[in-house]
C-alpha cells in the first residue's frame, strides 16, 4: 500500500461518507446537498480566517481534508430542510469552537463536527426537529425548488410544512414504544424503517471500507456497537425498544464508523479506546430511552471526548503498576 | 424545553466533574513551573544572575519579574530551554555562547605563591611553594574564583572542546524543517509502506546499487581520521606533523587503563597535523582529526604476525589482536569489537549470529561483501566464535538477498564449519541486533537488554571480514565498502573507501539543490551539508535524495496511532513528540515507560509510517540528547560537590588540629609559668 498521508486519509474518510450522503440525497432530496455545501463553505471560510489570525500557513490547513470531513458529517447529521444559515453556523462553529480554539487540527479535545451540530441543535431546536418523510427518488419528498427556496429565505413552503414528519426516534421519545407499530400512515413507496435501513447499510459499507484499508481502528466501531447493543438489551428488559431498532436507527452507525473513530478526539491506548467507544454507546442509549432528547449520540460523544485523556492516563497508570 | 435545559445542565455537570478529577490527578504528576525552570538551570549557585541562587532566579522568572536570559553559566542553551518551556521569545545572551572554559596557569609567570590553592573550591590546582602550579583541566569547573587570588594575573580562562556526549541536536519544528529542507532529519520517503505490529513492511531501493560493479574510490588529496573513540571521547595522536606513516601504522596509542582501540593510518603519506573537521553528527558537531597527505604509493606497514591456526588459538590472544587491528563494529555503531566479544565471553554466550540482514532499504554493501568475500567472512565468524567461546554459528541473511545467501552457503560448504544459514524475511528494522536474535535462535531479548543476556552475540559481516584480515593476515582495518546510492546521483554502486576519505572525494558535487545528502543509509542516515565530513568505520552508505524521495512537509499529528503500532520498543512516539515539543518533562525521568526517549533506538520506523511526516525520531533524539547531557552535568556537579566537601572536611580537620595544637601549647606555657611561679615562690621562702 502506498504510504498514506494525512490529506489522503481524510480524503478516504470523505469518500467513505459518500454512499451515506448519496442515500440521504436519494431519500430526502436536494436539501442534503445544500446543507453540505453551506457547512463546507462556512467551515472553510472560518478555517482560513482563524489560521490567518493565528499567523500560520493557510494553504496546508485548508487542504488537510479535516474540514471537508467535518462539513460532510454536519450536512448528513442535520435535517435536510433548513435555511442556509443553520448549516453555515454549524460549519463555522465546528471549526472555530471545535478545532481552532484548541490550536488547530490534532489539538482539539472534542469532535469538531459534533460541536457544530450540537451548537445549532441547542440554538435552533425547532428547525432541527423538522424531518420530511423519507421517500425514494431525488426530490420526491420535497421538490428541489421548494427546498432551495426554504434554504435561501427560511420561509417554510406550505407543502413541506404539511409533510413534516417525525423520525422513528422522535416518535419513540414522544409517544413511547407504540409509535413503532406499523401504522400505515403517510408513507408511500418505502416503509420509513426500510429507508433508515438503507442509510445504515450505506454507512456500514463506508465504514467497512475504512476498516479494510486500515484507516480506522476496529475497536472504536466495535465498542460503540457493543456498548449500544448491551445497554439497549438491558433497557429492553425494562420495556425499551428492541436492540436492532437502536442499532439501525438514527445516528448509531454514523457515529460508530465516522465520529467515534476520529482519532484526534478518541483516547490513544487500545484498552482505553474500547471503554471509550462502549461508553459512547451506553450513554447515548440512556439518553435515548430515559432522557428527553430523541438522539443522544452527540451528547454522548462530547462527554466521552472530555474523558479521553483521563481514560488514557488510567490505562497507562495501570500498566505502569503492573510492570513495576 | 425544560427537559433540554436539565439534560444539558446534568451533562455539563458530569463533564465538569470528569475534567476536574482529570485535572486534579494529572496535576499531581507535573511539577509546578518553578521546579521545571529550576531543573533547567545549571545549579552552579553562582549568583551571576543577581539572585541568591538558582532556585531564587527560577522563582523570579516564573513570576515574570526576571527575564529568561540572566543565567550566564547556562548559556544560550538554557535561555532557549526556558523560553521554550514558557513559550516566550528567547532573548539570547549578549556575549556569544562561548562554551565551557577551564582555568589555565601561565607557568612562565607563576611565582609559586600558593595563593590560588585555597581559592579553588574543588582542589583543581596542584603545586607546592615556589613550584609551578597547574590546573587539572578535568576537575576545573570554570568558576573563575582563582582569577582574583593570583597576584601575578597569570591565570586565564581558556575555552575547552565540549565533549560530543554533551552536544544536543536541535529540536526540529515545522518552520525549521521547511526552511532548511537539506538539513531535515528523517528517512527518505518510500513509496510502499505498511505498518505491522512492531515493524514496517517497506519496499526497498536496493536495486539501485545491487547490479552495479564494485569499484575502488581513488585516494583523496587529504585524509582526515577523526581522533574519537566510540563514546565520542578524544583520542590522542601518537604521531606528529611531518611524520611519515604507512598503511596500517598505528596513529593513536593504546592507553593501558582505557579500553581504547587504536586507529591506523589508512594509507602511506605524511602527517600534516591535527585539525578540526566537521563530522557526521546529528547536532552538526566537529572533531579533531588527524590530517594525512597520501603519497600515492600506498606502501603498507610491516604486517603484524599472522596467526597460523587461529581456530585453536588462545581467546585472549585473539581478543588482543582484534584490538590491535583496530576492528570496530562496521554495522554503524563503531563499538570496539574486542570489547563486545570480551563481554560476550564473560556472559558465557553459546551462539554467534552473523548479521547479514542489512535491513536498511538502500544499502547493499553487506550483501556485496558477502558475494565477494563470503569465505573470509565465514572464517572471521569462526575466529570470533573462538574468541568469545560461542559453540554454534548461525548466519542471518535477508530473504531478498538471494545471491549473498548462496555465496555464504557455498563458503560454508567449502569449509568444514558447521554453520546454518537462516533466511530472515522480516520487516524493518529486522537487522537491529536485538531483532535478529529471535528469527535465528528463537530466543527473545528482553526489552532494554542486549543479545548476550540470552546467550547470543551478533556480528556484522564487514566486522567479521575485518577480523579475518586482522588475525590471519595481520592487516589493520582501514577501509570499508560504502554504498553510494539514492535518486540524486548517477554514479551509484558500492565503493571500497579508505577511512578518513572526505565525502566530497567520493561523490564530488553530485546531488540536487535543496535535496539532502545522508550518510549511513536511507532510513537512519544523518543529513550532512558539509562534504568535508570524513567517512569512518561505521559509515555504510552515502545516500543522495531524489525529488521523489524527499520527505513531505510536516502536517499536524492526527493521533492515528500508526507510529505506536510499529515502534519495536513499544513506545508512543506521537505522545512523546507532543510532550517534547511542548517542553514537558524534557530531560527528566518520564511518567510512563512508553514515554521514555532513552528507550528509543532512533530506528525511525515511526517516521516511515507517519501520515503527517513528522520528524519523530529527531524529536525523541533531541530529548535523549538533553537527558544525556543533563545526566552528565549532574554527574559532574556531584563530582565537584564531593571534591568541595572533601576540601571543606580537610580544612576543618586542619583547623581542629591547629586549634588543638595551640591549646596544647597554651597549656604547656601555662604549666611552665606555674612551675616558674612555684619556683620563684620557693626561692622567696628560701630567701
Ligand atoms: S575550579 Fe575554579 S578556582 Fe579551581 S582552577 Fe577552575 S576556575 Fe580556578
Ligand atoms: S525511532 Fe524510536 S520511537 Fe520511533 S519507532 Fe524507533 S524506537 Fe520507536
Ligand atoms: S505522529 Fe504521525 S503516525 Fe504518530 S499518531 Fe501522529 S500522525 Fe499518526
Amino acid at each position: 500500500m502506498a504510504a498514506p498521508t494525512t490529506p489522503s486519509i481524510m480524503g478516504q474518510v470523505a469518500l467513505a461518507l459518500l454512499p451515506g450522503a448519496g442515500v440521504m440525497l436519494w431519500l430526502f432530496g436536494l436539501g442534503v446537498a445544500l446543507n453540505i455545501a453551506a457547512a463546507l463553505a462556512a467551515a472553510l471560510a472560518a478555517e482560513a480566517a482563524a489560521v490567518r489570525l493565528r499567523g500560520r500557513a493557510v494553504g496546508p490547513a485548508l487542504t488537510d481534508g479535516s474540514t471537508l470531513v467535518a462539513a460532510l458529517i454536519i450536512g448528513i447529521a442535520l435535517p435536510p430542510l433548513l435555511p442556509f444559515w443553520i448549516p453555515a453556523v454549524a460549519g463555522a462553529l465546528a471549526v472555530l469552537l471545535g478545532k481552532q480554539a484548541y490550536g488547530g487540527l490534532g489539538q482539539n479535545v472534542f469532535n469538531p463536527a459534533m460541536v457544530g451540530y450540537l451548537a445549532v441543535l441547542l440554538a435552533f431546536p425547532k428547525a432541527l426537529s423538522l424531518w420530511p418523510p423519507p421517500e425514494a427518488g431525488l426530490g420526491a419528498a420535497v421538490p428541489a425548488g421548494e427546498a432551495l427556496g426554504y434554504f435561501l429565505t427560511g420561509a417554510l413552503p406550505p407543502v413541506a410544512d404539511a409533510m413534516t414528519h417525525a423520525t422513528p426516534l422522535d416518535k419513540l421519545s414522544t409517544q413511547g414504544l407504540s409509535a413503532l407499530a406499523p401504522s400505515g400512515g403517510p408513507l408511500r413507496q418505502l416503509d420509513a424503517a426500510g429507508a433508515w435501513l438503507w442509510l445504515g447499510g450505506a454507512f456500514t459499507l463506508g465504514g467497512l471500507a475504512l476498516l479494510a484499508r486500515d484507516i480506522i481502528d476496529w475497536r472504536l466501531p466495535a465498542g460503540v456497537l457493543g456498548g449500544t447493543a448491551a445497554t439497549a438489551g438491558l433497557l429492553q428488559l425494562s420495556g425499551g425498544a428492541p436492540v436492532t431498532f437502536h442499532l439501525l436507527s438514527g445516528a448509531t452507525l454514523l457515529v460508530a464508523f465516522f465520529i467515534a473513530t476520529d482519532p484526534v478526539s478518541a483516547p490513544r491506548e487500545p484498552g482505553a479506546r474500547l471503554v471509550y467507544a462502549a461508553l459512547i454507546g451506553a450513554v447515548a442509549m440512556v439518553i435515548r430511552e430515559l432522557g428527553g432528547h430523541p438522539d443522544g449520540f452527540a451528547f454522548a460523544v462530547l462527554m466521552l471526548n472530555a474523558t479521553a485523556p483521563l481514560l488514557d492516563y488510567t490505562v497507562r497508570q495501570r500498566r505502569g503498576e503492573r510492570t513495576t | 424545553m425544560l427537559s433540554a435545559v436539565l439534560t444539558i445542565t446534568a451533562i455539563a455537570g458530569v463533564c465538569g466533574i470528569g475534567l476536574g478529577a482529570a485535572g486534579r490527578r494529572l496535576a499531581s504528576q507535573q511539577n509546578p513551573v518553578v521546579d521545571r525552570i529550576d531543573a533547567l538551570l545549571p545549579q552552579t549557585q553562582c549568583g551571576q544572575c543577581g539572585y541568591p541562587g538558582c532556585r531564587a532566579y527560577a522563582e523570579a522568572v516564573a513570576s515574570g519579574e526576571a527575564p529568561v536570559n540572566l543565567c550566564t553559566p547556562g548559556g544560550n542553551a538554557t535561555v532557549n530551554a526556558i523560553a521554550e518551556l514558557l513559550q516566550v521569545e528567547p532573548e539570547p545572551i549578549e556575549e556569544a555562547d562561548s562554551g565551557p572554559k577551564v582555568a589555565f596557569i601561565d607557568e612562565s609567570q607563576c611565582i609559586g605563591c600558593t595563593r590560588c590553592l585555597p581559592a579553588c573550591p574543588v582542589d583543581a590546582i596542584v603545586g607546592a611553594q615556589r613550584q609551578m602550579h597547574t590546573v587539572i583541566a578535568d576537575e576545573c569547573t570554570g568558576c573563575e574564583l582563582c582569577l582574583d587570588a593570583c597576584p601575578m594575573d597569570c591565570i586565564t580562562m581558556e575555552p575547552v572542546e565540549p565533549p560530543l556526549s554533551s552536544r544536543v541536536r536541535p529540536l526540529p519544528t515545522p518552520e525549521t524543517t521547511s526552511a532548511h529542507p537539506e538539513q531535515r532529519p528523517g528517512p527518505l520517503r518510500h513509496r510502499e509502506v505498511a505498518p505491522r505490529r512492531g515493524g514496517v513492511a517497506v519496499d526497498d531501493a536496493k536495486d539501485l546499487t545491487r547490479p552495479e560493479p564494485v569499484r575502488t574510490a581513488p585516494l583523496p588529496e587529504e585524509l582526515a581520521v577523526p581522533l574519537l573513540d566510540h563514546a565520542g571521547a578524544r583520542l590522542d595522536a601518537s604521531v606528529a606533523a611531518g611524520d611519515t606513516v604507512y598503511r596500517g601504522t598505528p596513529v593513536t596509542g593504546t592507553p593501558i587503563d582505557k579500553p581504547g582501540v587504536p586507529l591506523h593510518a589508512p594509507t602511506s603519506g605524511t602527517v600534516r597535523g591535527v585539525a578540526r573537521r566537521p563530522i557526521a553528527h546529528p547536532a552538526g558537531a566537529s572533531a579533531s582529526c588527524l590530517i594525512i597527505e597520501p603519497d600515492g604509493t600506498d606502501t603498507p606497514e610491516a604486517p603484524m604476525p599472522a596467526f597460523t591456526d587461529p581456530l585453536q588459538a588462545d581467546p585472549d590472544a585473539l581478543l588482543e589482536r582484534i584490538r590491535d587491528a583496530g576492528v570496530r563494529g562496521m554495522g554503524g555503531a563503531g563499538f570496539p569489537t574486542t570489547l563486545k566479544l570480551a563481554d560476550a565471553r564473560r556472559s558465557g554466550v553459546d551462539t554467534l549470529v552473523i548479521n547479514a540482514v542489512e535491513c536498511d532499504t538502500y544499502l547493499t554493501c553487506d550483501e556485496t561483501l558477502l558475494r565477494q568475500r563470503a569465505a573470509a567472512v565465514v572464517h572471521g565468524a569462526r575466529i570470533a566464535a573462538q574468541a568469545c567461546g560461542a559453540g554454534r554459528i548461525l548466519a542471518a541473511v535477508k530473504y531478498s538477498a538471494t545471491e549473498a545467501a548462496a555465496a555464504v552457503e557455498a563458503a560454508v560448504e567449502a569449509s568444514d564449519a558447521n554453520i546454518q544459514v537462516v533466511r530472515v524475511d522480516a520487516n524493518y528494522p529486522a537487522g537491529n541486533e536485538r531483532h535478529v536474535v529471535y528469527p535465528t535462535t528463537g530466543r527473545t531479548v528482553p526489552p532494554g537488554a542486549r543479545p548476550p543476556a540470552v546467550g547470543v552475540v551478533c556480528q556484522n559481516v564487514a566486522t567479521l571480514d575485518a577480523i579475518y584480515h586482522g588475525v590471519c593476515e595481520g592487516q589493520p582495518s582501514v577501509a570499508r565498502l560504502v554504498s553510494v546510492t539514492g535518486g540524486g546521483i548517477e554514479a551509484r554502486g558500492n565503493y571500497w573507501v579508505r577511512v578518513g576519505t572526505p565525502v566530497a572525494a567520493l561523490i564530488g558535487d553530485a546531488g540536487l539543490p535543496g535535496h539532502r545528502t545522508l550518510v549511513g543509509g536511507g532510513i537512519m542516515g544523518t543529513p550532512i551539508t558539509d562534504r568535508r565530513i570524513p567517512l569512518t568505520h561505521g559509515m555504510n552508505g552515502v545516500v543522495l535524495e531524489g525529488p521523489e524521495e524527499a520527505p513531505l512537509d510536516e502536517q499536524p499529528c492526527i493521533s492515528c496511532g500508526r507510529c505506536a503500532e510499529v515502534c519495536p520498543e513499544g513506545l508512543e512516539p506521537f505522545e512523546m513528540a507532543r510532550r517534547i515539543r511542548a517542553g514537558v518533562g524534557v530531560g527528566e525521568a518520564p511518567e510512563h515507560v512508553e514515554l521514555d526517549p532513552m528507550r528509543c533506538t532512533g530506528c525511525s520506523s515511526c517516521e516511515l509510517v507517519c501520515p503527517s511526516s513528522k520528524p519523530l525520531a529527531a524529536i525523541t533524539g533531541h530529548a535523549r540528547d538533553v537527558a544525556r547531557a543533563r545526566m552528565r552535568e549532574r554527574e559532574q556537579a556531584e563530582h565537584a560537590r564531593q571534591r568541595y566537601e572533601a576540601k571543606q572536611a580537610r580544612e576543618a580537620r586542619r583547623q581542629r588540629e591547629k586549634e588543638a595544637a595551640r591549646r596544647r601549647k597554651r597549656k604547656t606555657v601555662a604549666a611552665q609559668a606555674e612551675q616558674q611561679q612555684q619556683q620563684s615562690q620557693s626561692e622567696t621562702t628560701e630567701g
